[in-house]
């Protein structure tokens, strides 16, 4: 994968999805705006290396989190690096199991992974947000074990990101007719195709 | 020949440890870790957001008729439509007298009042902030004064085009000379007594300030604390920082000094509009 193309769309994807929230958000549960960084992180993992699409997911999520958008209906904007990233990756590992059955060059496909994709990312991230408010690493520092993030509420979360991952899905069949017809500038190469072709492993 | 050590499956491996540990650090910490590549990444993408937010407020308009609907329906939307416009009316106007009200009390000769909304608060212990919609491109600048009504909010510590963040009047470390005024008239002699510096205390995720004076200062439960600090601009003085719960003695010298409890007359943290001081460079409006 041709890594500056990845970054010129990454920062595309991130500046329209901050700039239109206003525009194109529903009027549900104080706003839901399409993820279009999680339609991107598709498209990337549905046609690049494994090991590739799992350094977009961590480079998309850190992106995500340090963006100012708040996190919760009563406007907390929440500044914690990793949670996104950490969902991302399960996503994407999922989703790369799954991309032998799937069409890549359809938008088809890419809406349904984009669906697979981001619920698991968003089940990861609340989990993830959740925890925290059991366990930080806060005693380390003589701080309290757990910090609660005042006005969260999980199950409001998962249902207000549902919203968000299906109408992300709808946005990703536009936006990814647009992405496969720039394929020629990612230089994705051949990907193997059949069992095992999305194994994700490390060290 | 020996395999390389540094390889990018463990490069991706120990990323992925250092996300996990980042995920779990304290907030403090997570803030500390986190703010310069917040703050680099908003002034990367600013010079596209910000006209898109622009172009997105100016298109997402609700005050078209709906052409597509029939006559009884158009009529429920017109009546729904100006009972919309006569809240915000009613809302205007009162934020038209909250205006008349702080320029008429607070020195703010030579500056305009700008009306900000705030788009996220951010609870860092250390720093707690709030974001505005308002940048430099509409003349918000850094150390400028950030109120909403009379209340003091705290001061505007950086901006980009279209966004400012201000620093509240909460952050520890930050202490406040303040005087205090009676809230209704009474007997009172005013003086030099009544004036003290506030530290911001933080208990059970409030903050209110403490201050400590002389037994016999005339201060009592109700009086408003004003700033008088010189550390801030002269167009902060007069702004309210709280209201004085309690009137107790230190329990550090408990026969000769008092300790004051001054509680913010609103949750800083849940506020929707602001107004920020912005000089004119004019000598009085």
């Amino acid at each position: 994968m041709r890594w500056l193309t990845f970054f010129i769309f990454a920062y595309l994807m991130l500046v329209v999805e901050v700039g239109l929230r206003t525009l194109w958000s529903l009027p549900i549960g104080g706003g839901v705006a399409p993820s279009l960084t999680l339609v991107l992180l598709v498209f990337v993992t549905l046609s690049a290396r494994p090991v590739h699409a799992a350094w977009a997911a961590i480079i998309l999520g850190v992106l995500v989190d340090l963006a100012p958008v708040a996190v919760t209906p009563q406007g907390l904007d929440v500044l914690i690096v990793g949670p996104t990233s950490m969902g991302y990756l399960i996503g994407v590992a999922v989703t790369l199991r799954l991309r032998g059955v799937l069409f890549r060059q359809s938008p088809i496909a890419l809406g349904i992974a984009s669906l697979v994709l981001g619920a698991i990312a968003l089940l990861m991230f609340v989990t993830l947000m959740s925890l925290r408010g059991v366990f930080t690493l806060g005693p380390l520092a003589g701080g309290p074990l757990g910090e609660p993030i005042p006005g969260w509420r999980a199950s409001a979360q998962l249902i207000h990101g549902f919203v968000q991952v299906i109408y992300t899905a709808l946005i990703a069949l536009p936006v990814g007719y647009l992405l496969l017809k720039t394929d020629p500038w990612w230089r994705f190469g051949p990907t193997k195709s059949g069992s095992g072709s999305g194994r994700l492993s490390f060290g | 020949m020996p395999r390389p050590v540094f390889t990018e499956r463990r490069a991706l491996t120990l990323t992925i440890v250092a996300l996990a540990i980042a995920t779990f650090l304290p907030t403090e910490s997570a803030h500390w870790l986190a703010d310069p590549p917040r703050d680099l990444v908003n002034v990367v993408a600013a010079p596209l957001t910000t006209p898109l937010k622009t172009v997105g407020d100016s298109v997402r308009r609700t005050d078209d008729l709906p052409v597509e609907l029939g006559d009884e329906e158009q009529l429920k939307w017109a009546k729904r439509e100006i009972e919309r416009l006569r809240q915000q009316l009613g809302e205007a106007d009162k934020q038209i007298a909250d205006l008349m009200r702080v320029r008429q009390r607070v020195r703010t000769a030579g500056h305009a009042l700008r009306r900000a909304t705030v788009t996220a608060w951010s609870p860092k212990p250390a720093a707690p902030t709030l974001t505005l919609n308002r940048g430099s491109n509409d003349g918000v600048a850094k150390g400028q004064v950030v109120a909403s009504g009379f209340d003091l909010v705290g001061r505007v510590v950086d901006t980009s085009a279209g966004d400012s963040t201000v620093q509240l009047i909460t952050t520890p470390t930050t202490p406040l000379s303040v005087e205090f005024v009676a809230a209704k008239l009474d007997a009172r002699p005013a003086g030099a007594q009544s004036r003290c510096t506030l530290e911001p205390v933080t208990s059970g995720g409030e903050t209110v300030f403490h201050g400590r004076v002389v037994r016999d200062a005339p201060i009592r439960v109700g009086d408003l604390a004003h700033l008088a600090d010189p550390a801030w601009p002269a167009e902060a003085a007069g702004f309210v920082v709280g209201q004085v719960t309690s009137v107790d003695p230190d329990p550090a010298d408990p026969t000769l000094r008092r300790l004051i409890v001054v509680t913010p007359n609103q949750s800083l943290t849940t506020i929707d509009e602001v107004i920020v001081v912005v000089p004119t460079g004019e000598g009085a409006e």
